[in-house]
């Protein structure tokens, strides 16, 4: 039985908001590239047109079952016209990767926490996106064709994905991505290798650039999505908890990403957090965070999960894609079974895998499929 | 968030440019031009 946009609404919202609604959502995480894949089309030539991932996403729609997804691929064209160095198109097919990078020096660190955009300006793109930093005329050329280009782009996909959703009365649950302050820091600008020394060796300085970072997150939330609400969410993956001691996330992470969340979900959005890899050991820091958040967890056990946050928070996210790709499609049903007796009972809870599905090489089609039908078939609340 | 490097109209202290009295009719577009440079230029980094 297919839903109604109406009625896809009305559950995932319940369910965000840790209430019992009338099914268990089941939330898509293929990327564009896979939908590509499924289609048919060359990665390559797909990447470079937005409507054949339009296309692409129409026929994944048709065949796979979900209730709710939302997405933004990473086009090649702003990152060749840029000459980025921190996001780069692979040779075999323009599928946009991050190498480690080190866009702002350690001896960079005051520059930037007495005005992290001018920094940015100044110091870190230049270092990142040479082909913008190009003198004269020249590099505001290409500046204003990166901007031209992102432009077009994302309008083209956005207004095409709009008119397949639909058409298929899916709901679009997420609009826009921030980061958690340290995360950001972390990431493109010190890289994991400097962030990791930095820690050690100044984290006075590293406490002081977070909370540099903390109001530029805010305002970059109020920016990207304009209009708060329990849907569409803001999404934020987390990255650096996973390799830090307790005592550091503790200290150096956490303050800044707490009040970020408290701040937004006072302004009346709701986040959809990615609990990258395994957070069992800071339950009792996410024990604090408020109503609204939709914890999407990677490795985390959800029946511990629910147990220990579960009250609070939306839980989502651990069904395992390894298993779409290496067992039988009853295994992968029993294993969603698990999930869902687990995590479903009561509410607050959205079926979803464990991370999102880039290529058809993560994911035999029929398992996924399997998974999806029977996720909505199963999920109902009696 | 204090940048020396975006221009937004402050309390009594319009933009370079732009005279107080202009302050309602061109405000808010001028902050949704700045607003959009800044999350561009922010989104280049994550």
């Amino acid at each position: 039985m297919r839903l109604t946009a109406e009625q896809r609404t009305e559950m995932v919202k319940k369910a965000i908001m840790c209430e019992q609604p009338e099914r268990v959502p089941v939330i898509c995480k293929q990327e564009p590239s896979f939908a590509i894949e499924y289609a048919g089309y060359d990665l390559k030539t797909a990447l470079w047109n937005p409507d054949l991932i339009v296309k692409a996403t129409d026929k994944m729609y048709t065949d796979i079952y979900c209730d709710a997804g939302g997405n933004m691929p990473r086009f090649p064209l702003l990152y060749k016209t840029s000459g980025s160095r921190a996001f780069v198109p692979r040779e075999l097919d323009d599928f946009v990767q991050h190498p480690e990078v080190e866009g702002l020096l350690y001896e960079e660190y005051d520059e930037y926490i007495a005005d992290p955009f001018k920094c940015m300006v100044n110091t870190i793109i230049p270092r990142l996106y040479p082909k913008l930093a190009e003198k004269g005329p020249v590099g505001s050329l290409n500046f204003l064709r990166v901007m031209i280009a992102d432009n077009q782009l994302k309008s083209k996909y956005l207004a095409g994905c709009a008119a397949v959703e639909k058409k298929h009365g899916i709901i679009n649950i997420r609009r826009g991505a921030i980061e958690a302050p340290f995360d950001f820091l972390a990431d493109l600008l010190r890289g994991f290798t400097g962030i990791s020394k930095d820690v050690r060796r100044d984290p006075g300085r590293v406490q002081a650039a977070v909370e540099a970072t903390l109001p530029v997150m805010y305002k970059l939330a109020k920016i990207v999505n304009p209009t708060p609400g329990i849907i569409p969410s803001l999404f934020i993956p987390l990255h650096m908890p996973s390799y830090m001691r307790t005592k550091d996330f503790e200290k150096l992470y956490w303050p800044t990403f707490k009040k970020l969340v408290d701040d937004l979900i006072a302004d009346g959005y709701t986040l959809q957090i990615f609990f990258e890899k395994n957070w069992t050991r800071y339950y009792d820091f996410l024990q604090e965070l408020p109503t609204g958040v939709i914890a999407y967890f990677e490795e985390d056990d959800l029946g511990m999960a629910k147990e220990k946050l579960g009250k609070k928070l939306c839980l989502m996210g651990n069904f395992p894609i390894t298993m779409l790709r290496l067992n039988s499609k009853q295994e992968c049903i029993d294993k969603a079974k698990e999930i869902l007796d687990k995590a479903a009972p009561g509410g607050g809870y959205m079926f979803c895998m464990d991370k999102s599905i880039l290529s058809l090489a993560d994911a035999k089609p029929e398992n996924l499929i399997a998974v999806c039908e029977f996720v909505h078939e199963y999920g109902v609340y009696k | 968030m204090k940048t020396e490097i975006l221009h937004y109209w402050e309390e009594g202290k319009p933009i370079p440019g732009y005279k107080p009295e202009e302050e309602e009719i061109v405000k808010d577009a001028l902050h949704d031009v700045e607003d959009a440079l800044f999350a561009f230029i922010v989104g280049l980094l994550y």
